[in-house]
């Protein structure tokens, strides 16, 4: 197994964008965005190309809303065709994020990354319905040159494999949006990443309780005042991912 | 894109549902069916709401939109924009149909000043009349909208991305032949992110593949569009 170079990650306290809520590239145009990000996370990119979910939305409920879109990206081949020469130019460290679906694909695109500039990072999601033994092979998998974040949703933080992960020598996890589902008025399910304010408390409950990992914890969800941000920093977060108030904008604190 | 500060000005009920009345932003170019995002500090919103421009006066602007109720006379909006694509009108048209479909929020409104402005005859498709509608504008019932390609050189729609099928129904049109004039379409789905992400919850299929309305639309020109969404 390839040993991990943990040492290669550097983090600066402050904020980066989550997966998926920035594009795939930095944008040119920066000014609306709070203060001076400290990475840039690209949107999930897949093997295959993804086409957007059929019953994509995003469905308010009280204190937040459910987005679901189906990560569509153009597949990884695509992805580098498009965004490299942007991410070699980047003025901020890179991290590209990419959905691990399979062993062997997850292997070709992280080698293939090792091989592209400004690429700081690969930060990896895992499927959700995967088991705790493919989870751990696709983390296995991951591991090589690029420092390695695991997205761990707040859910699943102490679950027994996320333990593993870091054993096996990733570099950092992240915090991520937890699934729900909210009642269809059609009847049936709304399912998504659950977004929005209401979320923040487990977020802070959940770093609060996360001890004993000795590698950072990245902390997002549910962020929307800059007190939230200073919040999960000064309670031990390396650094904090923002979504959905990037695209809305700050909330007054 | 500009960003600012709106204090409502007026709430009324329109036919469109509920509109907003703000301070004109004269500055600004801006194309019928382009949008704003704006949220009200404060007040409880996970994501900012899309407001489409319904009238353009010199000194106040009427804005619609599905508003929070939150909202009132009085609060203020952050707010980011002009956004996305909107209708570009042929300066040569002379007849020009507009049919807001079920659920449309009075954004074609705009269009007709712009139309009567350059004397084109204006039809306006609908079962239901918008509160403001110049006498020279003939109103047909929905249900005639087939004849619109007969008579038109320009044609503007409105609806929800998935009343899109039974509009094509009603326009008689199958998605692969060419519509009968220009025809534009202007698709209500969530734009929650502005355009920032390439997120996908506002992707629209198109004959040239996945188009995101939040930045490639809202408006779209019907002849590009794929009909099973």
């Amino acid at each position: 197994m390839i040993t991990p170079d943990r040492s290669g990650l550097e983090i600066a306290p402050g904020w980066m964008n989550a997966a998926g809520f920035l594009g795939f590239a930095p944008p040119a145009e920066m000014s609306s965005l709070p203060d001076a990000p400290v990475a840039f996370v690209t949107n999930p990119v897949s093997y295959s190309p993804r086409t957007p979910a059929a019953e994509r939305g995003a469905s308010a409920y009280p204190g937040g809303f459910i987005l679901h879109t189906g990560l569509p990206n153009p597949g990884f081949r695509k992805v580098i065709e498009l965004y490299a020469s942007r991410w070699a130019h980047a003025s901020l460290p890179v991290w590209v994020h990419l959905l691990a679906d399979r062993p062997h694909e997850v292997d070709r695109m992280v080698r293939a990354l090792e091989e592209v500039d400004g690429v700081a990072a690969v930060e990896i999601s895992l499927p959700p319905a995967a088991d705790d033994d493919l989870k751990l092979q696709l983390v296995e998998v991951a591991l090589g040159e690029l420092p390695l974040v695991l997205c761990v949703p707040l859910d699943q933080a102490a679950a027994g494999w996320v333990n593993q992960t870091v054993q096996a020598g990733i570099s950092a996890i992240c915090l991520s949006a937890p699934r729900g589902c909210i009642p269809d008025p059609g009847g049936g399910f709304i399912r998504g990443r659950m977004m929005g304010p209401g979320i923040f408390p487990q977020a802070l409950q959940t770093l609060n309780c996360l001890w004993g990992y000795e590698i950072p914890l990245i902390a997002g969800c549910g962020v929307y005042t800059r007190n939230n941000l200073e919040s999960l920093l000064s309670t031990g977060a390396a650094a904090v991912q923002l979504d959905a108030v990037l695209w809305r904008g700050w909330e007054r604190d | 894109m500009a960003e600012g500060e709106w204090e409502i000005l007026e709430i009324s009920l329109g036919d469109g549902g509920i509109q907003l009345m703000v301070s004109a932003l004269p500055h600004l170019s801006l194309l019928p069916g382009q949008y704003f995002l704006a949220f009200a500090a404060g007040r409880d919103e996970p994501t900012a709401t899309a407001l489409f421009l319904t009238a353009n006066g010199e000194t106040e602007w009427r804005l619609n939109g599905f508003i929070p109720p939150a909202w009132q006379p009085g609060t203020r909006l952050c707010w980011r924009g002009p956004l996305g694509r909107g209708f570009r009108f042929p300066p040569s048209a002379r007849r020009v149909a507009l049919a807001p479909w079920a659920g449309s929020t009075d954004s074609l409104i705009p269009l007709v000043n712009e139309a009567l402005s350059q004397n084109a005859a204006v039809v306006w498709y609908s079962d239901r009349l918008p509160g403001y509608l110049p006498a020279s504008v003939e109103v047909l019932p929905l249900d005639t909208l087939a004849d619109a390609w007969n008579w038109a050189d320009c044609l503007a729609l409105e609806c929800d991305l998935r009343d899109l099928p039974p509009l094509a129904a009603a326009l008689g049109w199958d998605g692969i032949r060419r519509p009968g004039c220009q025809t534009e379409i202007l698709l209500h789905t969530p734009l929650t992110c502005g355009g920032m992400a390439d997120c996908g919850v506002c992707a629209v299929r198109t004959k040239r593949g996945w188009k995101m309305a939040c930045k490639d639309g809202p408006v779209f020109d019907l002849a590009e569009l794929e009909l099973t969404q």
